[in-house]
């Protein structure tokens, strides 16, 4: 089976990078996007994702217009993309939803939330 | 709503202060993983400091959400973030992402809670800057002084009304 991949997109690094550290230790092979647009390039001549995190607010291309692009190109199918963002009002996570995102974590979040999260996705043990 | 309306039910700048001083305590007690004490409302802080500050955009106001702290107190909360021991170098660039990051995530668990009562319309993306909003007309300023873990805090909310 080959390794899990995972797209962490995010605009501030510190995220990125408490992000992909915790995805690495649940065993994902994980690159980084530093907006929506950013994310698109990088998916369209990468190797196939597993699981995007994806936070909202973000220059160039948020993550709702991220979430909406990919999931209207019809690409990607099998992607599950996960919201990981402060914008936790119910009408946000519904718009998320919505438009193709399969889970919506609010920051700030422990670690073993997101773990938990993941385990819910069929992600890790 | 009117802005009649919006004006009978502000939210007095208290609100917004509590608010925010939670949102810190939440963010601290999750992501920094750090204890919070709340020292209550000082003046504008003195000397050199770091300031993130994100933008919120009501119905009815605009306001500045900021967390500033000198060199020392925004390094802290940094490693904190990033779990970085004392012992491990930060990259040049960190320390302001990072705390634009605490920002950000002070400000959206504030603009939550806030939403409730008066439905918050936006929220912008982080600045992290040296120094502090300067005072002027229209603009009104309140400040909390807040110790997380070893880092000695000051956070910032600046309303104006839009009219
Ligand atoms: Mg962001």
């Amino acid at each position: 089976m080959r390794d899990m991949r995972a797209l962490v997109i995010d605009d501030s690094k510190a995220m990125r990078m408490i992000l992909g550290r915790l995805l690495k230790t649940v065993g994902f092979e994980v690159s980084e996007a530093c907006h929506g647009r950013d994310a698109l390039e990088k998916l369209g001549d990468g190797p196939p994702v597993d699981l995007a995190l994806v936070d909202w607010n973000m220059p160039e291309m948020n993550g709702l217009d991220f979430v909406k692009a990919v999931r209207g190109s019809g690409n990607h199918a099998a992607m599950k993309l996960m919201m990981v963002t402060t914008e936790s009002e119910l009408a946000r996570v519904q718009a998320a939803i919505e438009a193709g995102a399969d889970e919506y974590v609010m920051k700030p979040f422990t670690p073993e939330v997101l773990k938990d999260k993941l385990v819910q996705m069929g992600f890790g043990a | 709503m009117s802005a009649a309306l919006l004006r009978a039910i502000d939210p007095a700048p208290v609100a917004w202060a509590a608010a925010v001083g939670s949102a810190l305590e939440q963010v601290a007690s999750t992501a920094l993983e750090l204890p919070v004490t709340r020292i209550g409302a000082v003046g504008a802080p003195e000397g050199p400091v770091l300031g993130a500050y994100i933008a919120v955009l009501t119905p009815g106001e605009s306001l500045q959400i900021g967390i500033v702290a000198d060199a020392a107190s925004s390094e802290t909360l940094v490693r904190a973030l990033l779990r970085i021991a004392e012992s491990e170098e930060l990259a040049p660039g960190d320390v302001p992402d990072a705390f634009g990051e605490i920002a950000n995530m002070v400000g959206g668990v504030a603009k939550a809670a806030m939403s409730v009562q008066i439905g918050v319309v936006g929220l912008g993306l982080p600045l992290v800057t040296t120094g502090l909003i300067a005072a002027r007309e229209g603009i009104e300023l309140g400040y909390e002084a807040v110790e997380v873990g070893a880092a000695r805090v000051t956070l910032v909310v600046a309303r104006s009304r839009l009219r």
